[in-house]
């Protein structure tokens, strides 16, 4: 169905982004329980190899990418930039949004996120059909979680996408907690079905293994640089992190939490590649945050 | 020559699909054979095909659909069907829009456009003048024409000049006359102050000296005052002058009170409800900006709207009910 191969180079590419991602959920981590950073924070320990996947497969001068409240990820799959969202966080000018928009408000080239639950995915439809009416080739990926599936917005972002035919990739993350709130609890049917609803192609993944996704995301994506039409990829994802920075995750069972931890996707991709490479990101991802810290702390 | 206000509006909205092929109209009902729920838009997705989106009603997903849009380049223009379902869209433009203009300084171009008002029977739901509820959100401005303004013009202006737009029309006027008309107004002068988002002033012909009131209104409000403007000075010889801007999110104070002059009494009137609203802001700006006569202002009762004419008349700004709070300012 197409050229791409899951050679060691990509293998290795997005456990580079994959690990720069858990470092940097780590750093934050740290500097809030220090008091570095005021308001709130939303990691994503656990889900990189999403945004390390997909993403890899989008450019920011041609594509746009829509993202959420839990965006961290996103933005340094697409960046590899820690300093400037570091120290958005940390409400300095040199932050990707001068220290203005903190941890949930990210915006970079055609990159954006914002706070309002589930907001953002009409918009990202929006942008698919001015790319369908600007460019011949760009395309949309709009990242959501599972509590925004029951927002009306996705609800009727979905059907606008199907209604507009417009090249938008929605990349649905289901963590399977909506904050503290399972969803199993407040739904009954599998998620991605409400995009089968309306007409939309719609894909499963258990999100464990980075280059099945990249796969699975690079094909639909050169697909749609073609035929121009919406899919939709439901993700089965975990986090490690609580919802946010207060979030002890007391609602979730321990057998889960061992399952996925067990399974973590870092690990499981770490596995397969060599002990000197994973030695490699290791010394690289030190000497890079002794640097930044310097930098931060001399700010 | 007769211009009603929703040919203009028709010509601006045309005009504008015309001049830049990067602006589109999305709403509900507004293509062929339709035309919209008031006919703006009536024969224009013939005249500009695949200009004018057709969309379900999902009034807040297609406000993000456009707020999208503008961030990718294009101009959209969006049709709420009723005023009373700005609600739906106000997270857009509020919690979206409005921050990505702020934060991430971000150029859009985009008019949503709605139509307020009651008068017409459509109950509570269906007649309100509910564009307070975009008054002080950053980055958003309120465009509202009246009778006096070209509609159309002004909604022209308010897709190029970039930003975000709320554009107030009103049920009612869509089938009045714009002014001056041939067949009207002689007894009234009517001009604009200046070219881009002008205050217009409608004012007795040879009525002497300073105005024993001015009076300050927009969009809807606008015809209402007139009719009491003519009447009161036909019968009691009382002259009014009737300053009304086109754009109401941000008040000239300096040029309002140029036109005020040495009026000693000053008449607010909106169709919205008067409680907390626009009328009671112009006249703190008024006050604070060293106004030191009378002021006074009128507007909708703090209810719900009724559907019956009575219960409208009641609760609902009309021409008797300025003309009797004029007589009351003037203990005449």
């Amino acid at each position: 169905m197409s050229s791409l191969v899951v050679d060691s180079t990509v293998l290795e590419r997005i456990y580079w982004k994959m690990s720069l991602i858990r470092k940097t959920e780590e750093e934050i981590e740290r500097l809030f329980s220090k008091g570095s950073m005021r308001g709130t924070t939303h990691g994503c320990r656990g889900q990189e190899v999403i945004p390390a996947s997909v993403l890899d497969h989008v450019s920011l001068d041609l594509d746009y990418v829509t993202g959420n409240h839990r965006s961290h990820g996103d933005y340094l799959a697409l960046t590899e930039d820690p300093y400037g969202l570091l120290a958005e966080l940390m409400g300095l000018p040199d932050g990707i949004v001068h220290g203005k928009g903190g941890s949930q408000h990210i915006q970079f080239k055609n990159f954006y996120t914002n706070g309002i639950t589930g907001g953002m995915v009409p918009d990202a439809v929006g942008l698919a059909f001015s790319q369908l009416k600007l460019t011949s080739n760009g395309i949309v990926v709009a990242l959501f979680g599972d509590g925004a599936m029951n927002e009306g917005y996705v609800l009727e972002a979905l059907n606008l996408a199907a209604v507009f035919s417009v090249p938008i990739l929605f990349v649905l993350e289901n963590n399977h907690y909506a904050m503290s709130t399972p969803t199993d609890l407040v739904t009954r049917r599998p998620l991605r079905e409400r995009a089968e609803a309306v007409g939309i192609e719609t894909f499963y993944i258990e999100a464990l293994d980075a280059g099945e996704i990249w796969m699975l995301a690079g094909n639909l994506i050169g697909q749609m640089r073609t035929d121009r039409k919406p899919r939709f990829i439901e993700m089965k994802t975990f986090r490690f992190s609580g919802h946010s920075k207060s979030d002890k995750r007391e609602y979730i069972p321990t057998e889960e939490d061992e399952y996925w931890h067990k399974n973590d996707p870092l690990m499981r991709l770490g596995n397969r590649l060599s002990e000197d490479y994973r030695k490699d990101v290791d010394f690289k991802l030190m000497t890079l945050f002794q640097e930044l810290s310097k930098k931060l702390e001399g700010r | 020559m007769r211009s009603l206000y929703i040919d203009s509006l028709r010509k601006g909205i045309a005009d504008s699909l015309a001049n830049d092929d990067r602006v589109y109209l999305l709403g509900e009902d507004i293509t062929e054979p339709y035309g919209g729920s008031f006919k703006v838009t009536k024969s224009l997705s013939t005249k500009f095909p695949g200009r004018l989106l057709a969309t379900p009603m999902s009034e807040q997903g297609i406000t993000g659909f456009a707020v999208g849009m503008a961030l990718g380049g294009l101009k959209p223009i969006v049709e709420i069907m009723f005023g009373d379902f700005l609600t739906l869209t106000l997270d857009q433009l509020l919690n979206h829009a409005s921050k990505f203009v702020g934060l991430y300084n971000a150029k859009m171009h985009l008019v949503v456009r709605t139509p307020m008002g009651g008068h017409r029977g459509y109950g509570a739901t269906h007649s309100q003048s509910i564009e307070r509820l975009v008054f002080g959100i950053p980055n958003i401005d309120v465009v509202a024409p009246s009778i006096l303004h070209s509609p159309g013009h002004l909604l022209n202006e308010s897709i190029e000049k970039g930003g975000i737009v709320v554009f107030i029309e009103n049920k009612l006027d869509y089938a009045r006359n714009l002014l001056p008309s041939d067949e009207s107004e002689n007894i009234l002068s009517i001009r604009k102050q200046q070219d881009s988002f002008p205050l217009a002033i409608s004012e007795i012909i040879d009525s002497g000296e300073s105005p024993d009131v001015v009076m300050i209104a927009y969009g809807g409000a606008v015809p209402f005052v007139l009719e009491a403007q003519k009447e009161l000075f036909m019968e009691d010889e009382i002259a009014i002058k009737l300053i009304s801007p086109s754009r109401i999110d941000t008040i000239d104070t300096q040029e309002i009170l140029k036109e005020i002059g040495s009026s000693s009494i000053v008449y607010i009137a909106e169709e919205g409800i008067s409680d907390f609203g626009w009328a009671e802001h112009v006249a703190t700006l008024l006050r604070e900006s060293g106004y030191k006569g009378i002021i006074g202002r009128i507007g909708s009762k703090n209810e719900v709207i009724g559907a019956s004419e009575e219960e409208e008349n009641r609760v609902l700004l009309t021409s008797d009910k300025i003309k009797e709070g004029i007589h009351e300012l003037l203990g005449c």
